[in-house]
């Protein structure tokens, strides 16, 4: 009897249970504050401090190394087309980290500032066309640094269709063989979007837009130059690599030759330039600064 | 009290009798009939719910009557079994089945003339049913389902001539449903894999509903259909247009509101 | 029937239930076992308990609430005050499901916001409130999410709004959908789907709920620039408050809300509207419309437009089937990124075996804050929903979600289907050169329209006819 008036209450409790949602819920004193000051006309409290801004300008380069033995890396896996999509009959190799075995320098690997103060004249958003190739179903740059205006020209040299999808940005285009498709740069980003192919979804590349032109790739040796940064200020550059481990695929890497370069663990590296300086880096970075 | 029981039993055929008489008023009865043959199944439901209404208050009576005499606290005499008897038994045994055979055949007619006897006109429409709306499809100028002048709607209203007999194909994309109108007293399940004939004629113009009256899913209560009963040439020039704005090649200068 | 009253005997009065041992009750219900006319205490006791489980339910609901969008967060690491002060953002600009607020800012109409928003009921004179709720949330989730409690069972899967992107819409790719092209969508329906047609609804209905799935999705797409600021901006020890700080003020009405605001505005202007010299005549011939459906065909299994490509040579969509969607793809990238996340974890503990010291401490401290980032991944995949591939369209079956008038089937030839791998064939934006001419698109369609009528489309034409009592003959 017992028994079952203890059932019959468990019963009734259990259709009770609190809904266990996932994160937090607004607080309504708080929303009702923060309504009044996003009102039209309210002015909010203290301006932030004014950053410093120095004089004159510098020129930051080095080389990334990878610190120790570098994983082989495996072929695409392609699954369509194998007469058009492969080089000599052999399948291309991925570029998800791409180490030089002679100089061990790392590949790909996109550094570029974060917020520049001002803007040297030759480092100010161009409007010409950068041309971007795909061949053999692999896009010929892996990863790409465009400012806005500039015009993405996205070719085909393939005898088969490509389509380019620019996931994020709203682009995704039908390339035909043979043919080209401008792009124009409309918006900045401080993320790279993801290009890729639908057709032959193992297609990958990067592209990342900004409104200036303080961005460089490293070349196969994994230097990189970065010319007419401002001077006498602190810079802070992100280190960014697609299969970098750190939040938002920031690569985190240690400069133990240039103190003065401060590293957070979002792979970003501050530094501070003298005019006309020509700093040069060297940036070891460990194997378990990339993900698996 | 003494009778207590055998009133409680009384209760019964008197409040069925009241809700009965009363439902009318509350409108809680048939919808409005629109149909031309929808009057055979009220008047078939009619007369089943006099007959086994009339037998339903004669047995209750009975039951009430003898409650009332043979109560316990009033008839402290024991029971006294009988051992049966036979003819009692045949007959309430043939009667019942003679009432039920009696109104199996009654009903024949209606059931073929609403399920069998499919009138030989060309399909009006193709509905289909899916989770949870009712599309239609119209054959279209060349008269045939399933080229490529159909007019397909999928917005759940749907017309048909007044005036005439109607003649639809009704199916399923996927799983059970039941095509209803209840203004035509009509519906049929609609069985996936199969198509189905359902027809009627309704002589004059009105708009009803359609409803869902097969658990399909959890959106079987808003699977719903608007049906539109207009004469020939209007129900005509509504395919027309909506053949031109299904074929249309342009930015619609009116949008749907 | 019926317990003799004069029974005395023993075990009656003893053998029936008790709490201890196991019954052998002398009526078969031992609930209602009669001792004389009287109900036992006990009975009344089981008969008091039934009542209260049936009345006492659960009290009264608490209102719904706008969650955020965990896979975000956890994906980006947002810290958990600065989650609470997304959160109160929010709740400033938008309001709660019960209460919206239409900020002067987003343009929105808060009197549609108001029928659509709150909890189901109806007023004296009829009206209908809570629109959304009663005819939305089931599928599309409270705050638009797309994983309302009947969206498991569906597929596909319904939208959800957060991105702010829509995949049936007549506007150039990167652009929002106009609100004739949501209003179109509910009032038709979605052949093909679950979404069901709400032409039955008076307009002002409609007009209600296409606003209050604008305000979702605004608030979605507010909600992400938020996050994304945050995780990449502050450190965990940062304020995030516009109400003590002009510069994230500014920040969220012009960095922020404004570009969203105006994406959605200007999409009546990005409608793309095809050329008048390239549109076929009104009264084509058969013929006429067979030549121009032969010219699609060469062009669909073309290197040009590359239909058959993800279409398949049989246009039944199985060309290729293992692409995604966007929003079943972030899903996916977050479950393999999570399990990315265990690897690290093995690798950690590799390097914890041969470190020693101040390194262990550190390597520790990296395995304890992964796992930690671990667990709160695992919590977040159990509320999302199973990706999915991206099956392109089985032409031959005439069901075209975005619909099927001619007009239709240019859009998504033309502009793609934002949100899928289906690519743009026309321009990318107003002026841009596109892969195929307005003529070829035309041709396209009309191989397009003509695909279910092909004999190779038609094994059934006619289903097997449910009884030969029916009279088949003509």
């Amino acid at each position: 009897m017992l028994a079952s008036a203890a059932m019959i209450a468990a019963a009734t409790l259990i259709g009770c249970s609190e809904n266990d949602a996932l994160g937090p819920v607004a607080n309504a004193e708080s929303a009702k504050a923060i309504r009044q000051a996003l009102a039209v006309g309210t002015t909010a409290g203290t301006e932030k401090k004014a950053a410093p801004v120095g004089t004159g300008w510098a020129t930051l380069s080095g080389q990334f190394v990878y610190d120790g033995n570098p994983p082989a890396m495996p072929p695409y896996d392609v699954t369509k087309e194998p007469e058009i999509c492969t080089i000599g009959g052999k399948l291309p190799a991925q570029e998800t980290l791409v180490v030089d075995p002679g100089s061990k320098g790392i590949k790909n690997v996109l550094v570029f500032l974060r917020d520049a103060s001002r803007v040297n004249p030759s480092a100010a958003p161009k409007t010409d066309s950068v041309e971007f190739d795909q061949k053999h179903c692999v896009f010929l740059t892996h990863v790409l640094g465009l400012t806005v205006g500039e015009t993405m020209d996205i070719k085909n040299s393939d005898p088969t269709g490509h389509n380019t999808n620019i996931l994020g940005a709203g682009f995704n285009q039908l390339i035909p063989a043979g043919a080209a498709i401008p792009y124009k740069i409309q918006k900045a980003a401080t993320v790279p979007f993801k290009v890729t192919c639908s057709i032959h979804p193992w297609m990958t590349a990067w592209m990342l837009p900004r409104t200036d032109g303080y961005f460089a790739v490293t070349d196969k040796d994994g230097k990189f130059q970065i010319a007419n940064v401002p001077a006498g200020e602190p810079l802070e550059f992100q280190v960014w690599h697609e299969s970098g481990s750190a939040a938002g695929h920031g690569l985190v890497g240690t400069t133990s030759d240039a103190k003065d370069v401060k590293w957070s663990n979002r792979g970003r590296m501050t530094v501070t330039l003298q005019p006309n300086e020509k700093k040069e880096i060297k940036v070891v970075v460990s194997p378990t600064a990339f993900q698996g | 009290m003494k009778h207590f029981w055998a009133l409680v039993f009384l209760m019964v055929p008197v409040c069925g009798v009241l809700t009965f008489i009363i439902a009318p008023h509350y409108n809680v009865w048939f919808p409005k009939d629109i149909s031309a043959n929808g009057h055979v199944i009220d008047h078939l439901f009619m007369f089943i719910l006099w007959l086994t209404g009339i037998i339903f208050v004669a047995t209750e009576g009975a039951l009430f009557y003898f409650a009332w005499k043979y109560n316990a606290r009033s008839n402290p005499e024991p029971v006294k079994f009988s051992h049966g008897s036979h003819t009692l038994e045949v007959v309430w045994t043939i009667l019942p089945a003679v009432t039920l055979l009696f109104i199996a055949i009654y009903q024949m007619n209606a059931w073929a003339d609403a399920k069998m006897r499919r009138p030989h006109i060309p399909v009006t429409a193709e509905i289909t049913g899916r989770q949870f709306n009712w599309d239609v499809r119209y054959p279209g100028k060349d008269g045939v389902l399933h080229t490529p002048d159909d007019i397909v709607r999928t917005d759940g209203d749907i017309h048909f001539p007044s005036g005439e007999e109607v003649l639809l194909i009704i199916k399923s994309q996927d799983v059970l449903h039941s095509f209803f109108l209840p203004n035509i007293r009509l519906k049929q399940d609609v069985v996936p894999g199969m198509d189905q004939y359902m027809w009627f004629k309704v002589p004059e113009p009105a708009v009803v509903d359609i409803v869902c009256a097969e658990l399909c899913g959890w959106g079987h209560y808003k699977m719903q259909g608007r049906a539109t009963f207009e004469p020939r040439p209007a129900f005509d020039e509504w395919l027309s247009q909506k053949y031109t704005e299904q074929e249309s090649h342009r930015v619609a200068e009116a949008p749907i509101q | 029937m019926g317990i003799d009253k004069e029974t005395t005997r023993q075990e009656d009065k003893e053998t029936w239930c008790d709490p201890v041992s196991p019954c052998l009750p002398v009526s078969p219900s031992p609930c209602l076992a009669m001792r004389g006319r009287e109900f036992s205490a006990t009975a009344w006791l089981c008969i008091g308990l039934v009542g209260v489980a049936a009345f006492v339910g659960c009290g009264k609901a608490d209102p719904p609430q706008f969650r955020l969008n965990m896979m975000n967060v956890v994906a980006k690491q947002v810290a958990p005050q600065h989650q609470q002060a997304i959160a109160n953002i929010l709740g400033a600009m938008f309001g709660t499901p019960d209460k919206p607020y239409a900020m002067p800012e987003t343009g929105l109409d808060q009197k549609k916001l108001n029928m659509a928003a709150g909890p189901v009921w109806s007023d004296q004179a009829g009206e209908d409130h809570g629109l959304y709720r009663r005819h939305c949330a089931h599928c599309h989730g409270i705050s638009g999410d797309g994983h309302g409690p009947t969206a498991d069972i569906l597929n596909p899967y319904p939208r959800d709004y957060r991105p702010g992107v829509f995949k049936f819409k007549s506007t150039y790719t990167s652009a929002e959908p106009t609100e004739a092209d949501l209003l179109r969508i509910v009032h038709d329906g979605i052949p093909g789907t679950a979404m069901p047609s709400f032409a039955l609804l008076p307009p002002d209905q409609r007009a209600a709920l296409v606003e209050y799935v604008k305000y979702l999705s605004i608030r979605g797409e507010m909600e992400k620039a938020l996050e994304d600021y945050v995780a990449d901006n502050l450190d965990p020890g940062d304020k995030f408050d516009p109400a003590s700080n002009a510069e994230t003020k500014k920040l969220i009405l012009d960095d922020m809300l404004k570009p969203i605001v105006e994406a959605w505005q200007t999409a009546k202007d990005q409608v793309i509207v095809p050329d008048e010299k390239s549109i076929p005549p009104d009264n084509r011939t058969v013929a006429q419309i067979a030549d121009s459906a032969d010219k699609g065909r060469e062009l669909f299994y073309g290197t040009q437009a590359n239909c058959v490509k993800c279409h398949g040579p049989t246009a039944l969509g199985d060309g290729q089937q293992d692409d995604y969607s966007d929003w079943n793809k972030a899903t996916h990238d977050f479950i393999q990124a999570t399990n990315a996340k265990l690897a690290e974890m093995e690798a950690l503990r590799k390097d914890l075996t041969k470190a020693k010291g101040d390194d262990a401490e550190h390597i520790k401290e990296q395995i304890r804050s992964t796992q930690k980032e671990y667990k709160e991944r695992e919590a977040v995949i159990a509320t999302l929903l199973p990706p999915r591939h991206a099956i392109p369209r089985n032409l031959r079956e005439g069901i075209l979600r975005g619909g099927r008038r001619p007009i239709d089937i240019f859009w998504r030839i033309s502009a793609g289907i934002r949100g899928m791998p289906m690519p743009a064939s026309g321009p990318a934006a107003p002026g841009a050169p596109g892969t195929l001419t307005q003529e070829q698109i035309w041709q396209l369609v009309d191989y397009v329209q003509s695909l279910p009528f092909e004999p190779a489309s038609q094994p059934l034409k006619k289903g097997p006819v449910n009884s030969s009592a029916v009279s088949t003959g003509e």
